[in-house]
């Protein structure tokens, strides 16, 4: 079965930026997110192409691009990456105060467990019981990986204290 | 509006945000699109020319290249696949099989054995052979349980219809592959097939109750069994592991709770004490399962108070560590002693002396008594500065 190449472009062109985020916002590093958002697009062409078009092409898609991130873990090299605690490079966060700024940063700095639960929930709106469908964890390992991220927010939001400077000083990293 | 509002409104603003290098996205989009096609249109080919080699070449290459070999016992272990059988009454070992798998450490692939051939002891049934292997998990696809059985333990199998002449069925069994201690991946296992394989030209029934009775029976070792959960320690644990350095640079380290959850954390008491309100700790929340993968957990620490800035390096490392070397971009390493043996905790602690702002780590290792390298982590700090520019 033929590709309606225009209609996947668009399709391409409506989701590409939105799955490079969720991959940047799952892997911390702007290369990986791309890299992640390419890899399930050309799935999804794949797909389309075969007749096989899903009746929600972008959650289709984004599903794609969370089950290849889980599988990536497995690579050493690549789940070192990812758990890098470096700041993003070349990525402007979409904060527009200082208090999303330090939001935006501490979700960058949980865990990755942690991170990808927390941007499930709060990005995709999953369930917990979804998360943990899609992360391949148990319910309870989610609830608590869901309990102690948003502690770890608060906290971080809880001691903002800002210098004369303007910088965080609550945390010297 | 309350935290997880806040996090939904900021998370969903990136949904309308641009991202940056989207122009030539669609253009590279075409070319792993075009290369991933001729890799499909290149699997395709060999899939069928392997489909060929293993109904009509496979089991006349198996009876001359390979070694025989008789296991001790009537068990066989083949542990790079994660399963042991009891070879059935009245069947032997004719050969091992063997193929390339990527060592889970290194990511190097290396050739080890992956399966065994069973032959029967005695003529009949003529030309049976049943062959116990595993897939390679990156093919996987659920579907081939569909409908199928369950073994006792939980893991689904079913009998698919054998191939060629012989063949007489090929059981596929849901064999757990879980990511060893040590090395970085998550905890879930990853699927994995185990087939069981059988052909014979007569007495197919008997064949088929052989394999039954292998796929009910074989036993999961190594990598098809959970790792131990990794040690870990009460939320409460207050516990000071060490301290060092003098004035500006005191430092302490602690495993000690925030908000109800046990973390480490680096206190620096001078600032404590002459900084504002919550300055001069660094706390962080233990992840015993990723230590335990990693083996350190490296945090950074940039001294700002101190006088032309500085960075000290910290962490939590598993028990057997005895020293860890911080590899410095443009400098020589310097390596610390652990500390904290005493305390009961399943884990030790380190921390460098100052170093210069601006430093590059471009490697932490851990190392045992001996000096042998236990593991090694060259992707934390990139090797870039840090604490650079000073504030």
């Amino acid at each position: 079965m033929a590709v309606d190449d225009t209609e996947f472009r668009e399709f391409f062109a409506r989701e590409y930026a939105r799955l490079c985020w969720l991959g940047f916002l799952l892997t911390g590093s702007r290369a990986e997110g791309e890299e992640l958002a390419q890899e399930a697009l050309v799935r999804m062409w794949w797909r389309w192409r075969l007749g096989r078009r899903p009746a929600d092409p972008a959650r289709y898609a984004r599903r794609v691009l969370v089950n290849r991130q889980r599988s990536l873990l497995r690579r050493a090299a690549v789940e070192a990456r990812s758990l890098g605690r470096a700041r993003p490079t070349g990525t402007a966060p979409p904060a527009d105060s200082e208090r999303a700024l330090v939001l935006w940063e501490a979700v960058q700095a949980l865990p990755p467990r942690q991170r990808a639960v927390v941007v499930l929930r709060y990005k995709e709106d999953l369930t917990e019981a979804e998360v943990a469908r899609l992360l391949g964890l148990p319910l309870g390992t989610v609830k608590s990986a869901s309990h102690r991220a948003l502690a770890r927010l608060r906290e971080r939001l809880g001691s903002i204290d800002l210098d004369p400077a303007g910088r965080t000083t609550e945390e010297h990293r | 509006m309350n935290l997880e509002s806040e996090l939904r409104e900021l998370l969903g603003r990136v949904d309308e945000a641009p991202w940056p290098g989207e122009a030539g996205a669609y253009d590279r989009f075409l070319r792993r699109r075009t290369r991933r096609g001729r890799v499909v249109a290149a699997g395709t080919v060999l899939a069928l020319v392997v489909i060929l080699a293993g109904a009509v070449l496979v089991p006349r290459l198996l009876s001359t290249a390979l070694p025989t070999t008789t296991p001790a016992a009537g068990k066989v272990r083949v542990e790079s696949e994660g399963f042991e059988l009891t070879v059935p009454r009245g069947w032997r070992v004719a050969r091992e099989l063997t193929g390339t798998r990527r060592d889970d450490r290194t990511g190097v692939p290396r050739s080890t054995v992956i399966g065994v051939v069973l032959r029967p002891r005695a003529a009949r049934p003529a030309r049976a052979e049943i062959i116990v292997t595993t897939d390679d998990n990156q093919k996987f696809d659920r579907s081939i349980f569909q409908s199928g059985s369950r073994r006792p333990d939980g893991l689904d199998y079913r009998l698919h219809p054998g191939v060629g002449r012989d063949g007489v069925g090929r059981y596929a069994v849901l064999w757990p592959d879980f990511c060893p201690p040590g090395i970085g991946c998550q905890q879930a296992a990853n699927p994995r097939v185990l087939w069981v394989s059988g052909s014979a030209a007569s007495g197919r029934e008997q064949v088929l109750e052989t394999m039954r009775t292998i796929v009910i029976e074989v036993r999961r070792i190594t990598d098809a069994l959970p790792p131990p959960p990794p040690p870990d320690v009460p939320d409460t644990t207050k516990v000071q592991l060490g301290s060092g350095g003098s004035g500006r640079t005191a430092w302490e380290a602690w495993i000690e709770p925030l908000d109800g959850n046990a973390g480490f954390s680096m206190r620096f008491p001078w600032l404590q004490e002459h900084g504002k309100k919550g300055q001069g700790r660094h706390w962080e929340s233990l992840e015993p399962r990723m230590l335990q993968q990693r083996t350190t957990y490296t945090l950074q620490d940039c001294l700002f108070w101190v006088p032309g800035n500085g960075l000290v390096l910290s962490g939590l490392a598993n028990k057997d560590v005895a020293m860890v070397r911080f590899e410095l971009r443009n400098r020589d390493p310097v390596t610390v002693r652990t500390f904290g043996q005493d305390r009961r905790l399943p884990w030790v602690a380190y921390v460098s002396p100052v170093l210069r702002a601006g430093t590059g780590v471009t490697r932490v290792v851990a190392m045992d008594a001996a000096g042998a390298r236990i593991a090694s982590d060259d992707s934390t700090f990139g090797g870039g500065p840090l604490c650079w520019p000073p504030p």
